[in-house]
């Protein structure tokens, strides 16, 4: 089983803003200069909605763990820190 | 691969500074995130494009504001899930399956009509609510999906592509296509694998129709139209048909047939005696092609790369529209390098039925025609004979009964010179139209088409040329003529006509390097410059 790691949810989070400014062609510049703290709203650097869907899918598969509709609530997910905390809790 | 390895991987990603930009739109009512934009990301980075996708909800088509993105499209994709469109309805009588038809056709022409980028129309399936069938068993109306999808794939216009996606389910098996976790979670049914699927098929489509058409085939014989090496085997010892391995060469020849009867020119070039191919060709039971269906060959100890030279001279077809198909390796080697602008298949007969998809033409295309041409093709044999016995072209011209007529169009004729109009470049002004924008076109009364009819005594060659005048504005918008037609003064009879019936002061003109030829006849012929202009609007 995969331990939860902080620098892991980090660069998962860089991956996922890439593929999507990438992917639209809004902001081609290299995104891995983009900093947040584990405590810092993901709202605030760019994550939408299908961010999070995209970081869901990562996760669960990276985890090899699924989350519950009580576990996907955008509140609960929106910072390092609780992503790391949920994903412990699951399991 | 999984999406984490997908997303690493886009992360890692370097373009080189010649790569193009696609934009490709979808629109869709399902939640393709977040697999199908990564799989169409890395997928066309393959080909060294890089991708800007944007996602459009079918309810958002009808606000302008919304729709501003799709404008600049160079792709869309409309790719709908039928259940959730059709809101899980059980569709049992005529009129709703006929409601559902035209809703649909009108929603693709809509598209069609307002944006001018490639429409790739994805086609329904109805496998995942699955009530309608019991396992082995067939109840009612399970074939309905199958009547809208080809009822809608006529009724929209040709230039649209329709993938099947029952088609690609089938291949990976229906239990495997979806995703009920993903679907409860996100609204998209459908599996990691099918999207893979789907997205591969949507860039091959995206592929061939940026590709040049394959307009000729060349065909290498021993290993390739039959097992073993005729030379060594014999005629009765070639392994066609009766064997696993038989059947395979025999299949092959099934294909290639079957690209034959829809406009492809099939020619040979082998290092072979000839007469032992032809022995194979005239008595072998086995063998599907005949030498009818072969429009011209080269089957000599001579070096490859001069008989294809030869072969394209011949037939009048450049390098880029032909195909060559060995099984050695060594061959395909040398026609790289020597001919680079041939396209090469290495024939290995576990992966050339994958291989040949770079060959397979639309669907737009006259079959008769097609026909027709390797008739030409083949007649032109005694045509070369009786060239070299003439003193002058006129003289040629005169002792093969050479006849051109032009004609006014008629509706059957669109097909074939919308075919003309898109195949022709040396002889054309390159105006290019769809059957359906030509019959746009010729709904203006003062819009003039014409078509250039070509025989002599050896043969019809058909319907080879065509002119479409707009007479309001004596603009000469549409000119070509076949190269199967060049060398018999055909275009400056064309010419002639054009002048004797119209003041013509304006020409539709798209130059490149390939019609330089046609350019300097309209110069020569017409005042331009003075009273004529030319224009590619």
């Amino acid at each position: 089983m995969n331990k939860v790691n902080l620098e892991d949810l980090h660069l998962m989070i860089i991956q996922v803003l890439h593929s999507k400014n990438m992917i639209l062609g809004e902001d081609e510049n290299n995104n891995s200069e983009i900093e947040f703290s584990d405590d810092d709203n993901l709202q605030t650097i760019g994550f939408d909605s299908f961010c999070f869907i995209q970081l869901v899918v990562m996760l669960e598969e990276k985890y090899n763990v699924e989350f519950t509709d009580e576990n996907l609530v955008l509140s609960e997910l929106n910072t390092v820190s609780k992503i790391k905390y949920t994903i412990e809790n699951i399991l | 691969m999984d999406i984490v390895h997908i997303m690493e991987e886009i992360y890692n990603l370097k373009f080189t500074k010649a790569c193009v930009t696609v934009k490709i739109s979808v629109i869709t009512n399902l939640c393709l995130e977040p697999y199908f934009s990564k799989l169409l990301y890395l997928e066309l980075k393959k080909i060294d494009c890089k991708t800007k996708i944007n996602y459009f909800n079918i309810l958002d088509i009808a606000y302008p504001e919304k729709t501003e993105k799709l404008f600049s499209s160079d792709v869309i994709v409309i790719f709908v899930n039928y259940e959730q469109k059709y809101d899980f309805k059980f569709h049992s009588n005529n009129m709703v399956i006929n409601e559902i038809i035209d809703d649909s056709v009108n929603f693709i022409k809509n598209i069609e009509k307002h944006f001018a980028g490639k429409l790739i129309w994805v086609s329904y399936e109805d496998f995942y609510k699955n009530n309608e069938q019991v396992y082995g068993n067939l109840l009612t109306n399970n074939d309905n999906i199958d009547y809208i999808n080809y009822v809608i794939h006529k009724k929209i216009p040709k230039n649209i592509i329709s993938i099947n996606l029952k088609n690609l389910m089938s291949q990976i098996g229906k239990n495997y296509c979806f995703d009920y976790n993903f679907f409860c979670k996100w609204g998209n049914p459908y599996s990691f694998r099918l999207l893979s699927f789907i997205v591969n098929e949507i860039v091959y489509q995206f592929r061939k129709a940026q590709k040049t058409n394959i307009k000729c085939i060349v065909l290498d014989c021993d290993n390739v139209l039959w097992g073993g090496v005729l030379s060594d085997i014999g005629c009765s010892g070639i392994i066609l048909g009766h064997t696993y391995r038989g059947y395979l060469y025999q299949k092959f020849q099934y294909l290639l047939l079957e690209m034959y009867k829809r406009g492809i020119i099939l020619a040979l070039c082998s290092k072979n005696n000839v007469e032992d191919v032809l022995q194979v060709f005239q008595t072998n039971e086995n063998m599907i092609l005949k030498l009818e269906h072969i429009a011209e060959y080269k089957i000599n100890w001579f070096d490859k790369s001069q008989n294809i030279s030869e072969l394209s001279k011949e037939l009048k077809i450049d390098y880029k529209n032909i195909a060559f198909i060995d099984d050695s390796e060594y061959e395909i080697n040398i026609i790289r390098k020597q001919l680079p602008e041939v396209t090469t298949v290495h024939f290995d007969i576990n992966t050339i039925f994958e291989n040949m998809k770079i060959c397979h033409l639309g669907e737009n295309v006259d079959v008769e025609e097609a026909q027709l041409r390797t008739q030409t093709y083949q007649s032109n044999k005694y045509r070369k004979n009786v060239l070299s016995e003439s003193t002058s072209i006129k003289e040629y011209l005169d002792s093969i009964e050479n006849r051109c007529t032009i004609k006014k169009s008629v509706e059957s004729e669109l097909k074939r010179i919308s075919e003309l109009s898109n195949r022709t470049n040396r002889m054309s002004s390159h105006r290019r139209y769809t059957y359906e924008n030509l019959r746009k076109q010729l709904k203006h009364n003062s819009y003039k088409l014409y078509s250039v009819y070509v025989s002599d005594k050896f043969g019809d060659l058909g319907l080879v040329g065509c002119i479409g005048i707009d007479s309001n504005k004596n603009n000469l918008d549409l000119f070509c003529l076949s190269c199967r037609a060049l060398g018999r003064t055909i275009e400056q009879q064309m010419i002639e006509f054009v002048v004797h019936n119209y003041k013509i002061e304006q020409i539709f003109f798209e130059k490149d390097s390939t019609n330089f030829e046609l350019f300097n006849l309209f110069k020569n012929k017409f005042e331009i410059g003075i009273s004529v202009q030319f224009t590619n609007d």
